[in-house]
C-alpha cells in the first residue's frame, strides 16, 4: 500500500487511490500532502484525532469534497469525474445525515433501491430484523443510533465494491455494535467488497480491521498492515531486583516510559528480532513483552506520543 | 433580569431603525391614498402605524425567550419580563404621544396614549401556533374581520379620538392591561416553552451568514419534528438515466412530504393572496378615509395606474400609485430569482448531472416566478376594471408587463450572482442587481416603454443569453464546490 504507482499518468484499479493530496478550508489545512492506495478487498481502519482530518479524506474518496491540490481516484477516476458507474458501486455511511428527514424508513429504503439496480431485498429484510427497525417511524423521529442503522442499510444493500463508513457506530449500543460488525465481515466474505472505515471505537476497528491508516493534523503518520503494527509496537516491562536501571531511556524506538531503576514500562515500536532480550541484557535486567492492542497504539502513533513520553 | 439582558433581546436601536423606515413608507401611503389633513395623517401614523410595528417586533423578541425550554426554569423570570417589556412600552407610548403633541397639537394626548398603547399590547396575544391548513384559515377569518370592522369604524377613529379623549384613554388602557394579563398568564407562558420560535428582530442577527444558514436548517428540521403528517410513497421501482427521472427523484425528496393537492393549492393561494392584497389596501385605505362610497373610482385610479409612462404621461402621484399597487405582485422576483442548489447528495448522481438538475430546478423556480406574477397584473387589472365598471384593456396591464419583461434577463444573473465565490462578490453583485431591478420598475413606471414585439424579442434574447451565463456559472460551481458545502448564500437544502 506505501508503493504508490504514478496515478496521474496510469489509472489503477485500485478502488482508491490519492496522491499528494492536500485540502484547505480557507487557512485551515485539513489534509496535508496525503498518498495512499487502498487495495480491493481489505477492511481498512482510518484512526485519528478530532480534527485530522478522517471525515475529509472519506469525503474525497465519494467525491463529495475535492481535493484543493494533489490528484484522487475512486474505480481509477478522477473523484471530480465519478459518474453513475462508478458511484453506483460506492456505499457512503455518513457520520451524521445523508437521510431525508421526512421520510419513513420504508419509504427511504423504497427511494434509494430504485437507483440501484443491484439493491438487495433479501438483505434488506434481514438487517432491518437484526438491526431492530421500525419501518413505519419517521427518521426525523429516530434515535440517533437508530438513524446510524438506516444509514447502514443504505449503504450496503446495494452490495457496493467500496464502502465508506464515517464514524458509523459512534451512537449504537454494544449488541447492535457487534451485529454491525459482523455485517461487515460478511460484506468482505461474501463480495469481496472494500471497507474503508473510520471510528474512534477502536477495540471495534480493532476487531475487523486489516490494514490501519492513522491520521494525524492532516498528514498519514501511519499507513500499515494491522499484524505489522502489533509487531512493532510492543510493551516491555524490564525488572531489575539490583535497581540498575536508567531513569530515561534515550533510545528512539522507545515512545513512553514508566517507572523506577528496580522496574520500568516501555512502550517501543521497533522491527528488530530479539530487540526486547538484547536491550534488557544491556541492564542487567529481565524482560516481559507483549503486544499492544490499537487503543494502546492509538496516542503513540499520534502526536500524543510526545506527551506521553 | 436587568435592562441590559432585556436589550439583548428587544434591541431598540434595531427596533427603532426599522420602525423609522416602515412607518415613512406608512406615512407616504396613507398620505397617497388616504388624502387625508396632514395632522390626521400623523396621528394614524403615530397611533397606529408605528406601535403595530414597534409592539410586533419587541414582543417577538420576548416570545422568542419565552419559547426557549429554559424560560420556566429561571426564577422569576415571567415577572421580570413583564416588567421590563411594560416599561419598554410605557417609554414607546410616551414618546408616541409626545410627538403627537408636537404634530397634532388639537389631538387629546389622552387619545394618542390610549389608542397606541392599546396597538402596542395586541401582539402579545400572538400564541406563535405552528401554522396548519386549519390555523391559516383562521387567521384568514381573523383579518378579514378585522378589515370588515375596520371598514365600518375605521373612518370615525379620528373623529372618535378628538370627540371622546377621556373614553379612549380608560379602554386603551384597559385593552392593554387585558393583553399584558393573557400575554403573561403563568399557564400560557408555560405552554410556549419548548416550543421554537425565532423573532424577526434576532434573525437579522443572521442576515448573509453561515449561521444564518445553520438556523435555516435548523429551523427546517424542526418544523419537519413537528410535523406528524407522513409523505407521499415514492413508488418509482428503477429511476433511470434521464434528467426528467432525476428530476422527480429531486422533487420527491423536497416536495414529498406535502400532498399534491396542497403544493397546487399553494400556488393558487399565492396567485390569490398577490391579486387580492393591493385590492385589500383599497378596501382598507378606502374605508380609512371615509370614501368607501368611492371604491369604484378607486378601483379605476389602480385599473388605470398600470399604464406605462408612454400611455399615460408622468406624474410623480402616478408613479406612487404604480409602485403602490403592483409592488406586492412585482416582488415575486425575489422568489424568482433565488436559484434551487443542492448539495449534500444521498444518490449516485455525478457532478455534471446534480449541475444540470439543479439548473433545470432554477429554471423552474423562476418561470413559476414569473407567471404568478403574470398572473397576478392581469388579475388586478381584472378585478379593479370589473369593481370600477370599465372596460378590461390589455393596455393598462402594459407596465407592470414592461417591468417584468425588463426583469427577465435579470433573473438568470441574479440566479448566477448567488452561487458566485467570494461572497463579498456575490453580495455586491447581488445588491447591484437588486438595484437594477428597481431602475427597471422606475423606468418602465416613468419613461416610455412600450410593450411591443421588438421590445418583447429583445428581452427574449438578452434572457437566453443570460440563461446561458447562468448554465456557465452553475457548471462550473459543480464542478468545483465541494457538495457538503452550502451553495453561496443559501442554505443545504431538504436532507439532514
Amino acid at each position: 500500500m506505501n508503493a504508490v504507482t504514478d496515478i496521474s499518468a496510469a489509472p489503477t484499479v485500485a478502488p482508491f487511490a490519492a496522491r499528494g493530496i492536500t485540502k484547505r478550508y480557507g487557512n485551515q489545512v485539513a489534509l496535508q500532502d496525503v498518498t495512499l492506495e487502498i487495495p480491493a478487498g481489505r477492511i481498512v481502519g482510518l484512526i485519528g484525532r478530532n480534527g485530522a482530518g478522517k471525515t475529509t479524506l472519506l469525503n474525497i474518496v465519494s467525491g463529495i469534497v475535492l481535493p484543493s491540490s494533489g490528484t484522487a481516484r475512486t474505480f481509477g477516476v478522477p473523484t471530480d469525474r465519478l459518474d453513475t458507474p462508478q458511484l453506483s458501486r460506492l456505499g457512503v455511511v455518513q457520520q451524521e445525515g445523508g437521510t431525508i428527514s421526512w421520510m419513513t424508513v420504508r419509504q427511504h429504503l423504497d427511494f434509494n433501491a430504485s437507483f440501484y439496480p443491484t439493491w438487495d431485498r433479501k438483505l434488506e429484510q434481514r438487517l432491518l430484523g437484526e438491526l431492530e427497525l421500525d419501518q413505519k417511524r419517521k427518521i426525523i423521529q429516530l434515535s440517533t443510533g437508530d438513524r446510524q442503522k438506516v444509514g447502514l442499510l443504505l449503504g450496503v444493500c446495494h452490495r457496493p465494491a467500496l464502502l465508506v463508513l464515517d464514524e458509523p457506530m459512534s451512537a449504537l449500543d454494544p449488541i447492535v455494535r457487534a451485529r454491525a460488525l459482523d455485517l461487515l465481515l460478511e460484506r468482505l466474505r461474501d463480495d469481496g467488497c472494500t471497507v474503508l472505515v473510520s471510528s474512534h471505537i477502536l477495540n471495534d476497528v480493532e476487531k475487523i480491521v486489516d490494514w490501519v491508516i492513522c491520521l494525524d493534523k492532516g498528514e498519514v503518520v501511519a499507513d500499515s498492515a494491522f499484524d505489522e503494527l502489533q509487531e512493532s509496537y510492543a510493551e516491555w516491562i524490564l525488572s531489575s531486583p539490583a535497581g540498575t536501571l536508567p531513569t530515561a531511556y534515550p533510545e528512539p524506538f522507545v515512545l513512553s516510559q514508566q517507572g523506577d531503576s528496580r522496574q520500568a514500562r516501555l512502550r517501543v515500536c521497533t522491527n528488530e528480532y530479539n530487540a526486547a532480550e538484547k536491550f534488557a541484557s544491556a541492564f542487567g535486567a529481565q524482560v516481559q513483552k507483549r503486544p499492544l492492542n490499537l487503543e494502546e497504539m492509538f496516542p503513540l502513533l499520534t502526536n500524543c506520543r510526545r506527551d506521553a513520553r | 433580569m436587568n435592562a441590559q439582558a432585556y436589550c439583548r433581546f428587544a434591541r431598540p436601536v434595531v427596533t427603532g431603525l426599522i420602525v423609522i423606515v416602515y412607518s415613512t413608507i406608512g406615512w407616504i401611503e396613507i398620505r397617497t391614498f388616504m388624502r387625508l389633513p396632514a395632522a390626521e395623517n400623523w396621528f394614524l401614523t403615530l397611533a397606529v402605524v408605528v406601535p403595530l410595528l414597534c409592539g410586533s417586533l419587541l414582543t417577538g423578541a420576548i416570545h422568542e425567550l419565552m419559547h426557549q425550554s429554559f424560560f420556566g426554569v429561571l426564577p422569576g423570570a415571567r415577572r421580570s419580563l413583564r416588567r421590563w417589556h411594560g416599561g419598554m412600552l410605557a417609554i414607546v407610548t410616551t414618546a408616541l404621544a409626545a410627538t403627537s403633541s408636537k404634530l397634532v397639537p388639537d389631538m387629546s394626548v389622552a387619545s394618542t396614549i390610549g389608542i397606541s398603547a392599546a396597538v402596542l399590547a395586541l401582539p402579545l396575544l400572538n400564541r406563535r401556533a405552528s401554522p396548519s391548513p386549519s390555523r391559516f384559515l383562521w387567521i384568514a377569518a381573523c383579518l378579514l374581520l378585522g378589515c370588515g370592522l375596520f371598514y365600518l369604524v375605521g373612518a370615525q377613529i379620528y373623529s372618535i379620538a378628538t370627540a371622546a379623549p377621556w373614553v379612549v384613554l380608560p379602554a386603551g388602557l384597559s385593552i392593554a392591561g387585558a393583553c399584558f394579563r393573557i400575554g403573561f398568564d403563568r399557564n400560557r407562558v408555560r405552554a410556549r416553552a419548548g416550543r421554537p420560535f425565532r423573532s424577526m428582530l434576532n434573525s437579522l442577527r443572521y442576515l448573509f451568514s453561515k449561521d444564518g444558514r445553520t438556523l435555516q436548517a435548523t429551523v427546517l428540521a424542526e418544523a419537519q419534528r413537528r410535523n406528524k403528517r407522513i409523505g407521499r410513497d415514492w413508488l418509482v421501482k428503477s429511476v433511470d438515466s434521464s434528467d426528467r427521472a432525476w428530476l422527480q427523484v429531486l422533487l420527491h425528496e423536497r416536495y414529498g412530504i406535502a400532498r399534491h393537492s396542497t403544493v397546487w393549492t399553494g400556488i393558487v393561494l399565492l396567485m390569490l393572496i398577490g391579486t387580492a392584497m393591493p385590492l385589500g389596501f383599497i378596501l382598507l385605505f378606502g374605508s380609512l378615509s371615509g370614501s368607501a362610497g368611492n371604491l369604484s373610482s378607486l378601483c379605476e385610479a389602480i385599473a388605470t395606474s398600470g399604464r406605462s409612462g408612454l400611455q399615460s404621461g408622468f406624474s410623480p402621484s402616478k408613479f406612487i400609485s404604480f409602485i403602490s399597487f403592483f409592488i406586492p405582485i412585482l416582488m415575486g422576483f425575489l422568489g424568482a430569482i433565488v436559484p434551487a442548489p443542492m448539495s449534500r447528495i444521498a444518490y449516485p448522481l455525478p457532478r455534471h448531472r446534480i449541475a444540470r438538475l439543479s439548473f433545470i430546478l432554477s429554471a423552474r423556480q423562476a418561470g413559476l416566478g414569473v407567471a404568478l406574477q403574470v398572473f397576478g397584473v392581469f388579475g388586478i387589472v381584472f378585478f379593479s376594471s370589473l369593481l370600477a365598471g370599465i372596460p378590461i384593456r390589455m393596455e393598462n396591464a402594459s407596465g407592470p408587463m414592461a417591468v417584468i419583461f425588463l426583469q427577465l434577463p435579470v433573473i438568470p444573473l441574479m440566479q448566477s450572482t448567488v452561487l458566485v465565490k467570494p461572497r463579498l462578490l456575490a453580495v455586491s453583485g447581488f445588491s447591484l442587481l437588486f438595484i437594477l431591478f428597481f431602475a427597471s420598475i422606475g423606468f418602465a413606471a416613468r419613461f416610455a416603454f412600450e410593450l411591443s414585439w421588438p421590445a418583447v424579442a429583445g428581452s427574449l434574447i438578452a434572457t437566453a443569453f443570460a440563461a446561458w451565463l447562468n448554465w456557465r456559472v452553475v457548471l462550473w460551481r459543480y464542478s468545483t464546490s465541494d457538495l457538503n458545502q452550502p451553495m453561496g448564500l443559501i442554505a443545504v437544502p431538504a436532507t439532514s
